[in-house]
């Protein structure tokens, strides 16, 4: 019924055109009822928004194409500021009506480290100097270098400050926004020069061989603000979706860009549209899986945490092309923050009629809902995702039917990984050949990692395809620290496997990938030095598939539990030589049998280290011993005679007295009561204690 | 009724009455028996068996009750309603014992075996009550390669208790989390929402002194 009164008041907009030049008009005064309150608090965003509009005294809250430039035009001014620092700037600045602004990072990473602290101090001081009509604070997502944080940057300079600390907090408004002068001994110690001129964040290694095209607005618009992101063409595609295209020609875009999916299988996005469009049905699904169970990676979480709108937009695209009205988000609990932005966006985008009836004044409608899940990693299996939507345990069913066919309430349904999502904007607007020219042959676009583990710049990083892993180990993400060697690259999580450093030149890509015996995954990037022991990452990485095994068939359920058995059996020493091919073995037979990705690719782990580093397990099962010093039952402690003092520190510290010896001789650690805790090296100050 | 357990063999325990063996239960059936019908008493447990937790007893209120039933009446309409449900009855009631799965059930007119099921499904929800204080130590694989078991370890070992239990005084309980996606500070250690980044062992005593003695003095 709604839906038809709507499409009435719909055709009689049209007919008059002048009611849209009277809407622009009123539109005006809205601008000064927002623009009155310079800064937007998280829960104030809406407020003001939605009073903004009682304003405007319209009983339907429909947006036109027109109202959509004229927010564009109007926010553009303050947000293009912190992308074009060059020529113009002294023009930009002076259009924005801000002197400076002021980004605080407020994604997981940077709220763990303090960052609300540092948000509350720099409000303090902002009142306190009466600035807060000519600085604009704004909390965006995630930078990208979540090692550094809390993050800060000033606008215009483009000042990187890391590590910021609340006490801090006053030097930086008293020098720079007050004086403006840049305090550099705070700054990101990588954007200073050598001769003490500051360079921009893109120069630094981090950030230089990136492609930012899914992460374009984290860290730059304030995620809370559907403002912030119509400023840089956000909504566009959605607009020109719905007004110049027909499914069909969304579809070929899509195909022609050779979008595929990002959540791990690779599936051409543009295919699974056409498929679930062409199915018959009478309601129709879009789903986005944001159940990022994979640990160690948190790629979906920043998007989500600094660019919402964007899996909005992209799903209010696929909802048109495949003719589907209604979207769920599936998020996991465990991002609060994530959540909360969602929920956010999601009102903000039904209040001005981004969501919701006859959106652009089309006959298109669509509602966004969404749904947390409760921490199952098999949950990220897409049919496992849908049954868990419709309010059961989360076990997969086997496919075929695909969802595309049968899926959500037995309906048709297209479900996507927020990554996949967030790039179709862009497709949309810039054309399938931009696309399409990043990357190689198969596997196109860019592709963002968590880098984790043992690197020095841990964080975020989005590559163009094809980039290897070395620039991405040694440039982006800054080497392995503590001088240690690199090891091997964890990628894939659970499902995945390592890519040992002889290929450490491979270009990276979704073929590469798999024929090395890993995976793309979702995008976790674990680095692994020396002193990590491969069988006890496997060990790892089966006790979690063990865990988050649903239990709905047996290869899965048994054998992972079998596998890990025999894991725990050689990181104990009990291990024997026949006990590798018959992990081999079993993982042929758990690949061939399971129901679903999770069992399928539960052997992974396992069999790429015992390809790649089958000397280590040999050195397990064989000579007993772990060469990485990992493995509890296979180390033990002794005390260097000539290295010792005799302090008897280790002494007093061992739980178990297990060392003994008088003061000022060397001491002896008793094998038969130690625990191999490790408590006595840790304490040694002279380095007298080995572990072989 | 007596239920009498012994001879634990796995996750199995034999399932007695008097002397007569009825067969073997599943330790978390034999659980639910437990706490679903409050006439079964645990009899016998022989030394090395696995401890049975205390029950406790379910200690719902009015205001708790009419909250429980405003949100089932909220959902009840929706698809797939069970999952919101359950996740908001359990902020409100901290847990979810077998009463609230019942009233649950009831109210969404489900079955209790499908409520059940669900609710021990997912790894977000508790059957158990939390401590005061809940610990959770992220084993993310960033976490676990920095050392995240050895704080899991040093956690376990001062305080007496395994994963997913809670101490006898009720303050701490702990949980291994999947990652928290605080991976630039692994490995990662939360204690209700603080976030501890970059954990030794070594600084475990402190955190936890710090919150026991806060508990101290709000207990004056």
């Amino acid at each position: 019924m709604k839906y038809l009164t709507n499409t009435k008041k719909n055709i009689r907009r049209r007919r008059n055109k002048a009611n849209a030049i009277i809407s622009v008009q009123k539109n005006k005064t809205l601008q000064i009822d927002i623009s009155a309150g310079k800064y937007l608090d998280s829960g104030a965003g809406i407020t003001e928004f939605a009073g903004g509009l009682t304003k405007r005294g319209r009983k339907s809250n429909m947006l036109t194409v027109a109202e959509l430039a004229n927010i564009k035009a109007r926010m553009e001014k303050i947000v293009l500021v912190r992308k074009e620092v060059g020529e113009h700037e002294k023009e930009l600045v002076k259009a924005s009506g801000y002197r400076a602004q002021v980004l605080v990072c407020g994604g997981t990473g940077c709220t763990s480290s303090g960052c609300q602290a540092v948000l509350t101090v720099l409000k303090q001081e902002i009142k306190k100097h009466n600035l807060e009509n000519d600085i604009r604070i704004v909390k965006t997502g995630c930078f990208g270098l979540c090692a550094l944080g809390p993050i800060m940057i000033v606008y215009p300079e483009g000042s990187f400050y890391s590590a910021v600390k609340p006490e801090s907090i006053p030097e930086i408004v008293e020098e720079h926004l007050v004086n403006g002068r840049v305090v550099k001994h705070l700054l990101y110690k990588k954007t200073v020069c050598e001769d003490g001129s500051v360079k921009s964040l893109n120069e630094t290694d981090f950030y230089r061989k990136q492609l930012r095209v899914s992460l374009r607005n984290c860290g730059v618009i304030d995620p809370e603000n559907i403002e912030e992101y119509i400023a840089l063409g956000g909504y566009e595609a959605l607009a020109k979706v719905l007004t110049e295209m027909t499914p069909d020609d969304v579809i070929k875009i899509l195909k022609d860009s050779g979008l595929r999916g990002r959540g791990g299988g690779g599936f051409p996005t543009g295919m699974k549209w056409e498929f679930a469009k062409r199915s018959e049905g009478d309601q129709k699904y879009v789903c986005c899986n944001a159940d990022e169970g994979d640990p160690g990676a948190f790629m979906d979480r920043s998007i989500l945490e600094g660019d919402p709108h964007s899996v909005i937009e992209a799903m209010a695209i696929a909802g048109y092309t495949i003719g589907a009205n209604q979207g769920y988000i599936y998020v996991r609990a465990e991002y609060p923050i994530a959540v909360e932005r969602l929920k956010i966006a999601i009102a903000q985008a039904r209040k001005i009629g981004l969501l919701g009836n006859n959106i652009f004044e089309t006959d298109f409608c669509f509602d966004i809902e969404l749904r947390l899940g409760a921490g199952a990693f098999v949950c990220g299996e897409e049919t496992a995702l849908l049954t868990s939507i419709e309010g059961h345990r989360g076990e997969p069913r086997p496919r075929p039917p695909f969802p595309a066919i049968k899926g959500l309430f037995g309906k048709p349904t297209v479900l996507n990984n927020v990554e996949t999502y967030s790039n179709i904007p862009q497709i949309i607007l810039r054309g399938p050949e931009w696309f399409a020219g990043m990357g190689t042959e198969k596997s196109k676009g860019t592709k963002v990692f968590a880098l984790g583990g043992k690197i020095t710049n841990v964080g975020l990083v989005e590559i163009p395809m094809g980039t290897t892993l070395r620039e991405i180990v040694e440039e982006i993400g800054g080497g392995v620290p503590g001088g240690k060697k690199f090891k091997a690259a964890q990628t894939g999580g659970p499902s995945g496997g390592c890519i040992p450093a002889c290929h450490i030149d491979v270009p990276i890509d979704y073929e590469n990938l798999t024929s090395l015996g890993s995976m793309m995954g979702s995008g976790g990037m674990i680095i692994l030095d020396e002193g990590n022991c491969m069988v006890d990452i496997a060990k790892f990485f089966l006790e979690f598939t063990v865990d988050e095994s649903c239990g709905k068939c047996t290869p899965c359920r048994i054998g992972t539990r079998r596998l890990y058995q025999y894991l725990e059996k050689i990181t104990s020493g009990k291990g024997e030589y026949e006990d590798l091919e018959k992990i081999e073995e079993l993982c042929m037979h758990m690949k061939s049998t399971s129901l679903c990705a999770l069992g399928q690719t539960a052997s992974n782990p396992v069999l790429s280290t015992l390809h790649y580093f089958r000397d280590e397990y040999i050195a397990h099962v064989v000579d007993k011993k772990c060469p990485a010093g990992v493995c509890k039952d296979l180390l033990s402690y002794e005390i260097l005679p000539d290295k010792c003092k005799g302090c008897t520190v280790c002494a007093k510290n061992c739980p178990t007295n297990a060392i003994s010896g008088e003061l000022k001789n060397p001491h002896v650690i008793d094998k038969k009561k130690c625990i191999k805790c490790g408590m006595c090296m840790r304490k040694c100050k002279f380095e007298a204690i080995v572990k072989k | 009724m007596s239920l009498d357990l012994s001879e634990k063999r796995g996750e199995w325990v034999s399932f007695f009455q008097g002397e007569k063996c009825f067969g073997m239960i599943n330790f978390s059936q034999a659980y639910f028996l437990v706490v679903k019908f409050r006439g079964f008493v645990l009899k016998r447990m022989e030394e090395k068996e696995m401890k049975v937790k205390p029950v406790m007893p379910f200690k719902g209120t009015k205001m708790q009750e009419t909250k429980l039933m405003e949100i089932i009446h909220r959902h009840q309409d929706e698809p797939g309603a069970l999952m919101p449900v359950l996740q908001e009855a359990q902020e409100v009631y901290g847990y979810l014992p077998i009463e609230v799965q019942t009233m649950i059930a009831e109210g969404l007119n489900l079955p209790l075996s499908e409520v059940y099921g669900v609710a021990t499904f997912y790894s977000q929800f508790s059957l158990n009550p939390k401590g005061e204080h809940r610990i959770s130590v992220c084993m993310g694989t960033a976490c676990y390669v920095k050392g995240a078991d050895k704080i899991l370890e040093g956690l376990t070992e001062r305080l007496g208790i395994g994963v997913g239990e809670c101490t006898p005084d009720g303050l701490f309980s702990i949980d291994s989390t999947r990652c928290v996606g605080a991976c630039g500070l692994a490995p990662v250690m939360m204690i209700d929402d603080d976030v501890y980044g970059r954990m030794t062992v070594e600084q475990l005593d402190e955190i936890l002194d710090k919150y026991k003695e806060k508990y101290k003095t709000k207990k004056k």
